[in-house]
């Protein structure tokens, strides 16, 4: 069962090279299945998020939408605990508690920290991420705190949530041009199982072979 | 059966004066850690020692502003709230924490004695103290505290005693008029209102107990008193049992207390009994009083207000910081029976009246924080019949701390006691005044587990404080 993304690859891969990068929008859809771990799905900071994304391999900059997002600060919780968002796209950080919260951030691909500011009850500071990569969201004054943020520079990306039941997330990300991309999972604990996938997208729907998360050690 | 100095004892230490390791404890609570899912550094800078939130967070009777949102262990109903408005056909509807309020707090201390004072070189207090707290709220109208701690200690090198002690304390919240003006604490009060705010023991980071505040009259050597029995007065700044009224708001405080005074159990030395109640007095008539007021220029309101910011970009995330200057004063009266029995029977007995007054600052700037204080005490006749002397006394200190690292805080405390005491009195010693140096530092290995690396070193009584002095200080302490 496990062993299912990898039977479909090289077929895919091959496709890839066929297609032409012209034509209707497609919904780019699947599911991603935990695998030799069981995922926490309730409390402040479960595991429950995953997040998807479609790298494109054609590069056709797509500017950012400017409607902001928002990520609040709410019973010294951060809401959401996993965001996604492009670069050059404004987030804003609110802070919903009768108290001071921090935004610190820990970029992880450089390991560079920066502090945006302590602000009170009310009070909101926006930022604009400008380089692509995984930012640790903390809070000084409570050290509990912490939320992710994935910084892409597509804006083909998707937060799907695991079911406890079932340890599967279903995905679906929208309005997807067609062409070459590949496909990559992000879990805070968990690795995505093998190498990212490469997709075709063509056409109005587009499955994509199940995802599989796990512990590091199985990954490989 | 343990030796009390005060009333039979003639032992080398009993002209000590200051009680040298805090042993009153117990404010670290890691039970509220598990109610709120939040670190301890949410409210204590350096536990035990509060930051601001952690200050509002008390006076507020164990609530943050709002804080239905931050509690993640459930809460139970002993009453659905449609019940408040069925009252007084109803009983009044509550809450209750569905964790269990309970924390422990584990003291080893380490002494080693660089000078040669001692017995011995090294002794082990393992553990000196384990601290069982129980401290929790009943919906905003009620809050508790007690704590049971086991105790070991030396004395400043003596063989080792040990015993239990307790307190206990109810709050009750906003009893009448505006938000926050009156509160009630019941039972052994004064904890964090007993001396100058913020250079309180309970509230501290150092090992040593400040001086101001555990000085005691010294008594008398019977082995050269000719006596056969004397009972001085046993007051110090320690908690009481008591009644206390405090109210806040943004800028200030206060608290006022009426509590039994003349304490059967003094903090300098080891209590007769192997479980005792912190602050027990004598039961007498007379009551002791005393009233805390405090002030504060900058930084977080006492009640958590003022938490908006002018410019986010510029304030501090240091949960340590809070830049202010706090102006505190102090006062205390009460009364104490003096006792004396001569060798040939006859006894005596009147009242030491005596009160103090102290004032004291505290300023904070970024990582550095430093306080002054100054208490003077006036003691009617603290030596009834052997002497007709009034005592007056100066006590003082001067602190620094200094957050080199969120997890390293070296301090330092300059601190003087001048006292004068009757010149011709068989067995006492007239001069006793002490000045010292504490330098220290201590180090957060994890929010809830610290080491200090402490000594004291006398500038002046060093031969009174022979067991103290020059004595290195390693405590490790894990609360949970
Ligand atoms: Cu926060």
């Amino acid at each position: 069962m496990r062993h299912k993304a990898y039977k479909v690859t090289p077929l895919l891969a091959l496709l890839a090279f066929a297609v032409p990068a012209s034509g209707q929008e497609s919904v780019v859809e699947g599911v991603v299945r935990v695998e030799r771990a069981k995922v926490l799905t309730t409390g402040a900071k479960s595991d429950k998020e995953v997040v998807v994304s479609l790298e494109p391999l054609e590069t056709k900059p797509i500017p950012p939408p400017q409607k902001r997002v928002e990520m609040d600060q709410r019973g010294m919780v951060f809401l959401p605990h996993v965001m996604t968002v492009q670069v050059g796209r404004t987030v804003a950080f609110l802070n919903s508690d009768n108290d001071r919260h921090n935004v610190y951030f820990l970029f992880e691909k450089t390991g560079d920290t920066l502090d945006i500011g302590t602000w009170g009850p009310g009070q909101t500071v926006t930022h604009v991420f400008k380089e692509p990569g995984v930012v640790v969201t903390l809070c000084q004054l409570h050290l509990e705190m912490a939320a992710y943020i994935l910084v892409f520079d597509h804006p083909f990306h998707t937060v799907a949530e695991i079911r406890a039941d079932t340890q599967t997330a279903t995905f679906k990300i929208p309005n997807v041009p067609p062409g070459r991309y590949q496909v990559n999972a992000w879990h805070k604990r968990l690795k995505l199982k093998g190498q990212p996938v490469p997709l075709v997208v063509q056409g109005d729907r587009v499955a994509v072979p199940d995802l599989v998360i796990t512990k590091k050690q199985y990954a490989k | 059966m343990k030796n009390s100095c005060l009333t039979s004892g003639a032992g080398r230490f009993c002209l000590l004066l200051v009680a040298a390791q805090a042993w009153l404890e117990g404010v670290a609570t890691p039970a509220f850690t598990r109610k709120y899912g939040t670190s301890c550094v949410t409210c204590h800078e350096a536990f035990p020692r509060r930051n601001i939130v952690g200050e509002a967070f008390r006076l507020n009777g164990y609530h943050f502003i709002d804080d239905e949102l931050y509690v993640k262990a459930p809460l139970v109903e002993l009453g659905d709230e449609a019940y408040e408005r069925l009252w007084p056909k109803a009983i009044w509807p509550t809450t209750l924490s569905t964790q269990l309020p309970f924390s422990l707090i584990n003291r080893f201390l380490l002494e080693v004695d660089s000078d040669g004072s001692r017995d011995a070189e090294v002794l082990f207090l393992f553990p000196e103290e384990i601290e069982l707290v129980w401290t929790g709220t009943i919906g905003k109208t009620f809050s508790y505290y007690g704590d049971l701690i086991f105790i070991q200690k030396d004395f400043g090198g003596n063989d080792i005693q040990s015993w239990a002690q307790l307190k206990a304390r109810v709050g009750i919240h906003d009893i009448v008029g505006p938000e926050n003006l009156i509160n009630l604490n019941i039972g052994t009060v004064g904890t964090q209102t007993m001396g100058l705010y913020p250079a309180l023991d309970h509230n501290n980071y150092t090992t040593h107990y400040y001086q101001y505040s555990s000085w005691i009259m010294p008594t008398v050597n019977m082995a050269r008193s000719g006596l056969s029995e004397f009972r001085g007065n046993p007051f110090s700044l320690q908690p009481q049992i008591g009644l206390e009224l405090y109210g806040f708001g943004p800028r200030w405080k206060y608290a006022i207390g009426v509590v039994s005074g003349d304490v059967l159990y003094p903090a300098d030395v080891a209590p007769d009994d192997d479980i005792t109640f912190v602050g027990t007095g004598r039961n007498r008539g007379a009551k002791d009083g005393y009233a805390q007021v405090c002030y504060k220029i900058g930084g977080l309101g006492f009640d958590g207000s003022d938490s908006k910011v002018e410019d986010p970009t510029q304030a501090s995330a240091d949960y340590w910081r809070d830049d202010s200057l706090i102006m505190s004063a102090f006062g205390y009266a009460g009364s104490a029976q003096i006792t004396t029995v001569d060798n040939a029977g006859a006894e005596w007995e009147g009242d030491d009246a005596f009160w103090r007054a102290g004032f004291g600052l505290q300023q904070k700037y970024k990582n550095l924080t430093v306080a002054v204080g100054y208490m003077y005490g006036y003691d009617d006749r603290p030596y009834g019949n052997l002497s007709p002397d009034f005592v007056p006394s100066h006590t003082w200190f001067a602190e620094a701390t200094y957050y080199v690292f969120p997890w390293l805080l070296p301090y330092g405390r300059y601190e003087g006691l001048l006292l004068d005491l009757p010149e011709n009195i068989a067995g006492l010693n007239p001069d006793q005044d002490t000045q010292r140096v504490v330098l220290g530092a201590k180090a957060l290995v994890r929010a809830n587990v610290s080491v200090n690396l402490e000594t004291t070193l006398y500038t002046q009584g060093a031969d009174l404080q022979s067991g103290f002095d020059k004595t290195i200080f390693l405590l490790f302490n894990l609360s949970f």
